[in-house]
């Protein structure tokens, strides 16, 4: 009884110390909020005055980006599987609307993602290719992601938000400030890990990555296939974990299944499955 | 006397009992504790799919992605350490090397032709 009471009153000092930790860290992120408000409004004006990215500059960035991609993930360099993959994305990426030079990679991982950063840059991870059954999934995956790029969806959004930490880079950049590429590599992946996309840009990388297959001669139910085993398996603990970083900046499987279902009745049956080129493919 | 006797043998007995009830659960739900490990083990590394990508030749370029769960939070969040990786230099030429895995032209067209692709 007494152990309890003296836990107790541990637990209620310890909850009162937090408190007054947090209260002090409430109000100094206020007094930052409030300093930082003419860097923001610098952003802003950086945001309004914004010009595209030159074509080296998309590729610096895109490479410094990739860099770090490799970093943290590590890369799968099975020749065959990276021979394989680079294959099938370039057969779908020969009919994407901007042709920059489209390169593929996998990412030593076991969460299910994959990634489109600037310059053409296309990363899938392993776990993303284990839960396809043949070609036509793989080629609508790398669509959505070619897409994206080709759309530079990315970049859009960065620039459409007016408070992102990459909007305050630049706008200390164009203010006098260094430019820290560096920096603007970490807000960008922040933004590509924490940032859920336009639904409108989402459902146009699924329907427009399906087309782009389509239009390269495979089946168009690839991608809706491979949404239908991720659904599959998302309610799991282990999918839980694997799918968790997608499902927080894509929208749920079941709505993206949905809507891609016009994509596909559009496009009508016939197509290439290949699904024995893939499971040889994938070895 | 020989009444308390019979009583105290009674319950030594029915006590007897209890602990060998008692311990034949214990054992049961270690086995199924076990059990459940193990499966849990299994599916740990039979991986989320049945397929695997990259067997043949696969090679982790970092000992410390290779339990692939590394650098996630349970939720499936990617955590502030993973995030927080800077690129070597290693890491930059890996990235310079990806241009070279792009196909030739001959032999994305074999390969369209082999699948009965379409080239543009």
């Amino acid at each position: 009884m007494k152990k309890a009471l003296v836990g107790l009153a541990a637990a209620a000092t310890f909850a009162l110390l937090l408190q007054g930790q947090f209260g002090g860290i409430t109000d100094r992120v206020k007094k930052v909020t409030n300093k930082a408000k003419p860097v923001t409004d610098r952003a802003q004006k950086a945001v309004d005055n914004y010009t595209a990215w030159t074509t080296e500059e998309e590729q610096a960035i895109g490479e410094a980006t990739a860099a770090k991609m490799v970093a943290m993930f590590g890369l799968v360099e099975s020749p065959g599987l990276v021979r394989y993959v680079n294959l099938v994305g370039n057969a779908v990426a020969q009919f994407a609307p901007r042709q920059v030079p489209y390169r593929f990679a996998i990412l030593d991982s076991d969460i299910v993602g994959a990634f489109a950063l600037p310059g053409g840059f296309v990363f899938i991870t392993k776990t993303a290719i284990e839960g396809m059954n043949d070609e036509s999934q793989l080629a609508g995956a790398l669509g959505h992601e070619i897409f994206h790029i080709s759309e530079r969806h990315l970049e859009a959004e960065i620039r459409g938000k007016k408070n992102s930490a990459w909007a305050i880079q630049e706008a200390k950049a164009k203010t006098g400030s260094p430019p820290l590429l560096s920096a603007q590599v970490d807000a960008l992946l922040g933004d590509l890990f924490n940032t859920r996309l336009s639904r409108d840009k989402e459902d146009a990388a699924d329907s427009q990555g399906t087309a782009l297959a389509v239009q390269a001669g495979y089946a168009a139910g690839g991608l809706r296939e491979f949404l239908q085993n991720l659904e599959r398996v998302e309610s799991t603990e282990q999918g839980k974990r694997a799918t968790g970083q997608l499902l927080s900046t894509h929208p749920p499987f079941k709505e993206r299944i949905d809507s891609l279902e016009l994509a596909v009745l559009r496009a009508g049956a016939g197509g290439a499955t290949l699904q024995a080129r893939f499971k040889a493919g994938i070895q | 006397m020989r009444f308390c006797v019979l009583i105290l043998a009674a319950l030594a007995t029915f006590a007897l009992a209890q602990q060998d009830k008692s311990g034949k659960d214990a054992t049961s739900q270690t086995g199924d504790q076990k059990k459940a490990s193990d499966d849990k083990g299994k599916q740990q590394k039979g991986g989320l799919f049945q397929n695997k990508a990259g067997y043949k030749g696969s090679q982790a370029s970092k000992e410390s992605t290779t339990l692939g769960f590394n650098g996630i939070d349970p939720s499936g969040k990617i955590d502030k350490d993973m995030m927080a990786k800077a690129p070597t230099a290693a890491d930059q030429d890996k990235v310079k090397l990806m241009a070279q895995n792009r196909p030739q032209a001959n032999d994305l067209k074999a390969f369209l032709q082999q699948g009965g692709l379409k080239e543009k």
